[in-house]
């Protein structure tokens, strides 16, 4: 049974039962980045309460099924569009950044595309830059996905601080991997019905684009999503005659290879 | 990489080609015989999907990218100064 990493996916939105279906199916290891509640937090306090929830529970509910838990904080480009709240939270991001399991910040990024959700963005990177930590983007959907990413990318790149492989792109797809990897980022393709990407979309873009930097997550949440995505991925590029090894790097090697430039980071397979 | 002969591709995919296509008509026959509304306007969308169909049979770039920027919205480069965003670092 292969050995995966579920790079992107949200936990606190999920049953123990999908942790257990989880670990059958070979996951070692999962990154939770903050996201939208699927409803807007109330307070500051809300999301002091979420990062607990994402640094200290969730961790100790999948290690009972063997999986290494890691995150990310932030607030979601849903909520940045309440700048005061978003300084709030930004200002108390720092409180968590001791703890072991994190990884960064993230997913931030952009939700449709607006002046206040650039604004909070940029006050993430400049966060990032005071504190050298990772940065995990979320880009947005549908229609709102190209002009997103292409403003996400320019400010990036507007802040020399920022050092490019430090940063994930994440849900690309065929019309924006190419910006994200020719601007030096690594970048997660999301396996997700109807808004994103499916196995067999994102097996092509390996095929074309190749290995190096690129990872497959599920984003798996409260809405319609699969937290076995991945396997579907690997089943995917096994039925299409793909070695173990190029697969292993994939959903395996290149997750550890990003994580590892995190200080905090010293998880190892051996744990497992 | 693996490569696969397009014989491959086709053994594996032909049916499932088959199947999105029949989709795509029966969709498309779902909107003809639906009924028009008295203050009909022309829908942005109609536009999209026409081009999306025209863009498969086409090659001259790769279809799933060209399919993909027809359902975007444009990117304008001059965004940051609109929004009044200045380049800060
Ligand atoms: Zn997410």
């Amino acid at each position: 049974m292969a050995r995966y990493i579920d790079p992107h996916i949200h936990m606190v939105s999920r049953t123990t039962d999908d942790y257990k279906r989880m670990a059958l199916a070979g996951c070692a290891l999962v990154s939770e980045p903050a996201f939208w509640a699927g409803f807007d937090r109330s307070g500051v306090e809300g999301f002091r309460d979420y990062f607990r929830q994402l640094t200290d529970f969730e961790g100790k509910r999948s290690r009972s099924y063997g999986i290494a838990h890691y995150t990310w904080l932030c607030i979601n480009a849903k909520e940045a569009e309440n700048i005061e709240l978003s300084r709030e939270v930004i200002a108390m991001i720092p409180e968590f950044l001791e703890s072991s399991t994190v990884l960064g910040i993230g997913e931030i990024g952009l939700n449709i595309n607006t002046k206040n959700e650039s604004t909070v963005f940029l006050e993430h990177l400049d966060l990032v830059a005071k504190t050298d930590e990772l940065v995990l983007v979320h880009t947005p959907h549908l229609a709102d996905k190209y002009q997103g990413t292409r403003m996400i990318l320019d400010m990036i790149k507007g802040d020399q601080r920022i050092t490019p492989h430090r940063v994930c792109i994440d849900h690309v797809e065929e019309h924006t991997i190419a910006l994200a990897l020719d601007a030096g980022h690594w970048v997660g393709m999301t396996l997700y019905p109807i808004t994103k990407c499916t196995p067999q979309r994102a097996a092509d873009m390996v095929e074309k684009y190749g290995t190096d930097r690129i990872m497959v997550n599920s984003a798996g949440d409260w809405g319609h999503s699969d937290p076995l995505a991945v396997p579907e991925f690997i089943f995917e590029m096994k039925k299409r005659g793909h070695s173990e090894l190029d697969i292993q790097k994939v959903v395996f090697e290149n997750p550890l290879t990003f994580f590892r430039q995190c200080k905090r980071f010293d998880w190892s397979p051996i744990q497992a | 990489m693996r490569e696969r002969s397009k014989s491959d591709v086709l053994q594996t995919d032909f049916l499932e080609i088959r199947q999105r296509i029949l989709d795509l008509a029966a969709m498309l026959d779902r909107y003809d015989t639906a009924l028009e509304e008295a203050d009909q306007k022309p829908d942005p969308r109609l536009a999209q999907i026409r081009e999306g169909i025209a863009a498969l049979s086409t090659s001259d770039r790769p279809r799933a990218e060209s399919v993909q920027r027809i359902f975007s919205l444009a990117y304008d480069p001059d965004w940051q100064e609109n929004f009044g965003l200045k380049r800060r670092f």
